[in-house]
């Protein structure tokens, strides 16, 4: 009897403890279903899971739309993930409102101090580091080369060819040339977009000092030129990101600007478009290219702070960087030398590693001066270019009524 | 002395009292107090992410608030989205009222067909709306172009001048059932003999309309046009799921500049003011209906 209650009282013991080892591990992302994206996503966590048994890895989708206001709602609630992801520009709010734990012992622990990306940077405050950046693939030309070679025409290189090779297309195929997303219910996608022009002019909506320069010459002259393909058909109106790409990997458009992800899905509805595709320099002016990207963060109040840097580690495992670059086709967050293969598969590969060298990462993403106040500036700009874009304000009135509105609200700050 | 405590309060007047005390225990949590401290924040100066960290500033998003445009331009919105979402509900629901109110061959199943909008969910109307108005491939843009109404297809709900009348429109669409069921209710309501009287009295159907119908719907029309502009005020999903508010500002009504300043702009305090206007807004409203209510009883 009594070693009977003994053996239980070892097995309550046991089990109690194995109880408190097994849990789960919250994870929030926008790619768990990203196509190859999510899958290389899901292998990671697989490895996870397997290195750590009794940990459950929870992948809560949240739409990349929705991504910043679910998780900033959940964090300030106190339901706090243990790890995520985040874009560029939620560093800047989520450092300064110190909801961030720094990551350097982590860094230091995993030995991937030496491979991180230069782009470290823009999460470093103080001498502290508060992400790892995950991807930095820079937004540039995406060309359908069939589309263009239909309407006769060569890659564009620069605006004047851009826009010919654009109408081209319209009246030889009858798809669209230029697939510009201007369905203003998604702020940040057209703020972007409009950005990819901005910055192609050497102009910008504010400078770092906060000065706003929403009607400089450089300015007008960037959204006439959107208003020119908008107006004369050669991109299609009202419509967002999602649709238009799906519209470029239907072959329905023959020229965006956007980021090498596209590719990834395109390689997921029509594969036989992606030898066609290509990615090339920017055709603006400056040749100056988004790249925004993305961190991984661990909360300050994250429940496994231990766990999430094992996390850390499996996600960075030089295979799976190697992977990231080569199967999906995007630059990742550390150094990786791609292979003679991969460089003989994707030609343009070399191109956009140039290009990303050339513009590191957070540029496009984060108004200068109104890092913290990006969304609401944002907002403001995106309010202003509807106006534009849907005709009920010239372009030059336009910029100078968005100028007048954002000055007003810099004073309320 | 307890015997007398005790009798004083298993007195059976207080027996209502002791039964709706649950109910208002939990209305006091679930309602009052998240409302008490709404109104509180109003006077402080936070961001959600470091909602501890505000500091008290009494009035002053108050002050702020009076000289926003975005606030004004908000309140403009609402009143001309509730009262033309309002009128459009009330036309339809009235129309198909009249029409339902005759004896019609399968009235049950024209009824039943009358109210499906109601029971389809805000979210699921609003994205069958969006692909049916889309830009690209929406039907409606098909019809009005085939039709030779359209020359090119238009952007409904990226055009500042199109988004309102095409979210009144849907709004419309889904709330007319509430007030056809009302109205309906309230037609047969009006006593027959009031229609024969007006009939030997030579009066035509529009007269009988206008002297007998619209009087005797009088109470019935108060109450559901409180009902839909309390609605019009209060409606967050549909607006949301279909355009955020924009573009251009020109959907955003004062819930949604409440979400938005909240949640995407994440000035929970300066959100909670705006969010304690349109509380007291609603409450006159409701006081006006309340008092609404009480007078039909008394008239009934």
């Amino acid at each position: 009897m009594k070693a009977l209650m003994t053996a239980t009282a070892v097995a309550l013991i046991a089990g109690t403890a194995v109880a408190q080892d097994s849990y789960t591990f919250r994870m929030p992302s926008w790619m768990w279903e990203e196509g190859i994206v999510g899958d290389w996503n899901k292998d990671r966590v697989a490895a996870f899971e397997a290195a750590n048994p009794g940990i459950s890895v929870d992948k809560t989708l949240i739409p990349n739309t929705h991504y910043e206001q679910t998780l900033v709602t959940q964090i300030a609630a106190g339901d706090v993930p243990d790890f995520m992801p985040v874009f560029t520009n939620m560093l800047a709010p989520m450092i300064d409102a110190g909801i961030l734990a720094p990551m350097d012992e982590c860094i230091a622990s995993s030995g991937l101090a030496d491979r991180i990306l230069p782009s470290v940077s823009f999460a470093q405050i103080d001498g502290k580091t508060y992400g790892v950046p995950l991807t930095m693939s820079p937004q540039s030309l995406l060309v359908n080369k069939q589309l263009l070679a239909a309407a006769g025409v060569e890659i564009p290189t620069n605006l004047d060819e851009f826009y010919a090779a654009a109408k081209a297309v319209k009246e030889t195929t009858g798809e669209f040339g230029y697939g510009f997303p201007n369905d203003t219910a998604s702020a940040i996608h057209v703020y972007i977009n409009s950005m990819h022009w901005l910055i192609g002019m050497g102009s910008d909506w504010s400078q770092p000092d906060g000065t706003i320069t929403a009607n400089d010459e450089s300015a007008v002259a960037a959204v006439s030129w959107i208003k020119r393909f908008l107006d004369e058909g050669l991109s299609p109106k009202g419509l967002g990101s999602k649709t238009v790409r799906q519209m470029f990997a239907d072959g329905k458009v023959a020229m965006l600007f956007d980021g090498p992800w596209v590719v990834s899905t395109v390689k997921t509805i029509n594969p036989d478009l992606v030898e066609h595709i290509t990615f090339e320099v920017m055709p603006t002016p400056t040749h100056a290219a988004i790249t925004g990207g993305a961190f991984y963060v661990i909360p300050k109040d994250s429940p496994h702070p231990d766990d999430a840097c094992r996390m850390l580690n499996v996600f960075y495992d030089p295979a799976a960087q190697q992977r990231y670059l080569e199967d999906l086709v995007q630059i990742p967050g550390t150094i990786v030398e791609p292979s003679e293969a991969f460089l003989a598969e994707v030609p343009w590969a070399g191109t956009m590693a140039e290009i990303a060298a050339k513009y590191p990462g957070g540029i496009g993403y984060a108004p200068p001066g109104y890092e913290i106040q990006a969304a609401e500036f944002r907002q403001i700009v995106v309010d202003g270019l509807s106006r534009i874009y849907s005709g009920a304000m010239s372009v030059e009135e336009g910029l100078d009524n968005l100028q007048g509105q954002l000055e007003n609200w810099t004073k309320t700050l | 002395m307890k015997r007398t405590f005790i009798r004083r309060f298993n007195h059976p007047e207080l027996l209502p009292l002791w039964l709706l005390a649950p109910a208002a225990f939990v209305m006091s949590v679930i309602l009052i107090w998240p409302i008490a401290q709404g109104i509180l924040l109003g006077f402080f100066n936070t961001r959600i992410l470091n909602y501890s960290a505000g500091r008290y500033i009494g009035l002053a998003n108050y002050e702020i608030l009076l000289s926003d445009p975005f606030f004004w331009n908000s309140l403009k919105v609402t009143v001309y989205y509730g009262i033309a979402s309002m009128s459009c509900t009330y036309a339809l629901g009235l129309s198909f009222a009249l029409l339902l109110n005759r004896s019609l061959p399968f009235r049950g199943m024209i009824r039943t067909i009358f109210i499906l909008p109601w029971a389809v969910p805000e979210v699921v109307a609003v994205l069958i709306f969006i692909w049916m108005l889309d830009a690209q491939y929406g039907v409606i843009n098909y019809f009005f172009v085939e039709a030779g109404f359209l020359d090119a297809p238009a952007a409904w709900l990226a055009q500042a001048n199109l988004a309102m009348p095409a979210l009144v429109l849907i709004t419309s669409w889904h709330q007319f059932p509430l007030a056809l069921l009302i109205l309906l209710a309230g037609l047969q309501t009006i006593p027959r003999e009031e229609y024969e009287a007006a009939m030997v009295d030579g009066a035509g159907a529009f007269s009988r309309f206008i002297h007998v119908t619209l009087p005797g719907l009088r109470a019935v029309n108060v109450i559901l046009i409180l009902i839909l502009i309390l609605n019009s005020f209060r409606r967050v999903t549909m607006i949301y799921a279909m355009t955020g508010g924009g573009p251009a500002r020109a959907t955003e009504t004062l819930s949604i500049l409440t979400y938005n300043t909240a949640f995407t702009y994440q000035k929970i305090g300066y959100a909670a003011a705006i969010g304690t206007v349109l509380l007291l807004i609603l409450l006159v409203f409701s006081l006006v209906y309340f008092f609404t209510i009480i007078q039909v009883r008394r008239d009934a």
